[in-house]
């Protein structure tokens, strides 16, 4: 994406050489007319040169891709003229993740370019629990007289991968009958003793109680509780209500929504849990469920390059119809699949989303990442409507996760696992 | 070190220091007289006090309480040298050359301090402003040769050209990235433009300039500059 701009600097320098023009004319003060000559020229000066053409390619280096989580990171960043003509403004501000913060230095740096020349300069990010895709770095280049101005966007992939192992995936006692994982209710094969029941024909042999036999000359089959494997649709709320952060300059929901979901699918990459994910906001998104690494790849892609998942929060009424989102989110979802919705519960309608979903017997969870604050009445108003929507969600059996991003997913998940709603 | 906590959009350093000198530069070629030039070297050191004498990206860290001092300290400078230029420098057509040129100085290093972040450009326009009024009342009451004149008019424009870019700079890039390369060349490149119109104009003056009426010239001037404004549209 490039723009191509005036910026219209020089503009004003105009009134200075009619100012002059009309004041030696007046005053009849040649050298005060002279004055005027001055002044058109910088008038002129913008329409000497045309817009830069721009060239750029970038790459990035990090000391560190694997940091443990505060640890800092320094970022080399080189970005070199591959055109034939020489820039002589190029400002550089890098795409630096939205979850982490600059530790120390800038990501912004200036530098004049000649042909094949690189610039090079480091700083420091730290980092944070989750998978963090840096965005391409945005580059303007302007013209020695600053009078055209070119906005552009350079792309290379780098990550920083702060691994959190969050213990397992918040899932509810609904299975698709393939062998899996989650410890269910039902007898069959397994590990875990389930009951003894009478024997009936086709029982397999191994599974025959012999010591029952053997004293009382009864048949009895044992049975184990089935292990399955769940399938779960990760949904993100990314509606322009979601775009919300308890500060500036921190993390919005949306982006810890799609950290959280980054990490759950890392978790998910040693299971045969079926997974898929979706997101409501700018477009309806969605990825049904599937497994393999291929999937998982695809999974990641797709979270990192949806326009509905962008960084930016969409203007308001860019948002597409929930309600319409929502309907066409339940046709395409298998009725064995669970949901769990990543959302701060900013507003009624992701409530009635989660609602109709359950109703629609999918087995929903939500997550909900708290950024409220508490400094002005506003804020504290939302609070407490966000604390009436978790409220209301829970009376209507769909438990809510609610989780303080300064906290670490895992610890959150395992206290909720010991509150045994979860397998 | 800025902290990362305060977002530092300050205009960059070096194009500002630069901006400052030359709106002095432009007001001593209108005025070489001994008191005014202590005038606007006064007011030049001054603003440059008022501009980065709290700010801690550059003069490393000390406590507040000595940059708030040093600014005051400056701000003390530019009002003595305000009023020295008022009582000593007696005559009226030397007062004309020399005060809008240290409102001039004053108003850019406002703008670069910035006083307010919204309006930092309008007062650096306004320094501009005010420099070009002193040349033209120096002009009009016939104290400087054209070569002073024009030299100073193309001072000032560069002074307000790289004040404003380095606003611009401030805003896109933060007073903490590394621009200084940057601003060297624009105001190498501007500087030179300039030398060469100040030159070219003197050239046409001199040589071809003698035999055309003023009101001819005055007519191609008007009509060359109309055409600047049109191109704008």
């Amino acid at each position: 994406m490039t723009t191509v701009r005036t910026t219209g600097r020089w503009r004003g320098i105009v009134a200075v050489g009619l100012f002059a023009v009309a004041v030696g004319v007046l005053a009849d003060r040649p050298a005060v007319l002279l004055v005027g000559a001055v002044g058109a020229g910088y008038a002129a000066y913008p329409r000497l040169l045309g817009p830069p053409s721009v060239e750029l390619e970038l790459e990035r280096r990090l000391d560190d891709g694997h940091p443990a989580r505060g640890d800092p990171v320094t970022v080399t960043t080189r970005l070199t003229n591959t055109g034939d003509r020489t820039l002589t403004d190029v400002r550089v501000v890098d795409g630096v993740p939205p979850m982490l913060t600059v530790a120390s230095a800038s990501p912004r740096h200036a530098a004049v370019l000649r042909p094949g020349e690189t610039t090079e300069y480091t700083y420091a990010v730290e980092a944070e629990h989750g998978r963090h895709q840096f965005d391409p770095a945005t580059v303007v280049v302007r013209d020695v007289t600053g009078g055209h101005e070119v906005e552009t966007t350079v792309a290379t992939g780098t990550e920083i991968d702060c691994a959190e192992s969050v213990p397992s995936l918040p899932v509810r006692q609904q299975t698709n009958g393939h062998a899996g994982r989650l410890v269910t209710d039902d007898g069959g094969s397994g590990i875990e003793f389930h009951a003894v029941r009478e024997y009936r024909r086709g029982d397999p042999l191994g599974r025959i109680d012999s010591k029952r036999w053997a004293r009382t000359g009864e048949l009895t089959t044992i049975e184990f509780r089935e292990e399955r494997r769940t399938s779960v649709l990760l949904l993100v709320d990314a509606r322009e209500p979601a775009y919300r952060s308890a500060r500036e300059g921190t993390p919005n929901a949306v982006a810890h929504s799609l950290a959280a979901v980054e990490r759950l699918l890392a978790t998910l990459d040693d299971t045969n849990d079926f997974v898929g994910v979706a997101a409501l906001g700018r477009e309806f998104c969605w990825a049904a469920p599937g497994v393999g690494p291929d999937h998982h790849a695809d999974l990641r892609r797709l979270l990192g390059t949806h326009p509905g998942l962008s960084a930016t929060p969409p203007v308001p009424g860019e948002d597409g119809d929930v309600a319409r989102q929502t309907e066409m989110l339940r046709k395409r979802l298998d009725t064995d699949t669970q949901v769990l919705v990543c959302s701060p519960l900013a507003d009624d309608a992701i409530v009635r989303t989660v609602r109709t979903l359950e109703a629609a017997s999918h087995t929903t969870t939500v997550l909900c990442p708290d950024v409220t604050a508490d400094r002005t009445p506003g804020q504290r108003l939302a609070r407490t409507e966000r604390e009436n929507r978790i409220h209301a969600l829970r009376e209507a059996g769909v438990p809510v996760i609610d989780w303080t991003p300064t906290e670490s997913l895992g610890t959150v998940l395992l206290g909720e696992r010991r509150r045994r709603w979860s397998a | 070190m800025v902290g990362v906590t305060g977002v530092d959009h300050r205009p960059t350093p070096v194009a500002s220091a630069l901006a400052i000198l030359l709106a002095g530069v432009s007001t001593v070629l209108l005025a070489p007289g001994p008191d005014q030039r202590l005038a606007v070297f006064g007011t030049v050191a001054g603003v440059a006090l008022v501009v980065f004498g709290d700010r801690d990206d550059l003069t490393g860290e000390y406590p507040p309480l000595v940059g708030q001092a040093v600014v005051a300290v400056g701000a003390i400078v530019v009002v003595a040298s305000l009023s020295h230029a008022l009582s000593a420098v007696n005559e009226f057509g030397a007062q004309a050359e020399l005060v809008p040129g240290l409102v001039g100085i004053v108003c850019v290093g406002l703008g670069t301090r910035p006083l307010r972040q919204r309006i930092a450009r309008r007062f650096v326009s306004a320094g501009l402003a005010a420099l070009v009024v002193g040349v033209v009342l120096t002009g009009i009451f016939e104290r400087a040769e054209p070569p002073a004149l024009l030299a100073a008019t193309a001072a000032a424009i560069v002074a307000w050209d790289l004040a404003e870019h380095a606003i611009s700079l401030g805003e896109q890039l933060r007073a903490d990235a590394r621009t200084y390369t940057v601003e060297l060349v624009h105001a190498g490149a501007s500087g030179g433009y300039g030398a060469v119109l100040v030159v070219g104009a003197l050239v046409l003056y001199e040589n071809g300039g003698t035999g055309v009426p003023l009101g001819a010239l005055a007519l191609l001037l008007a009509a060359a500059v109309t055409l600047m404004a049109v191109l704008y549209r």
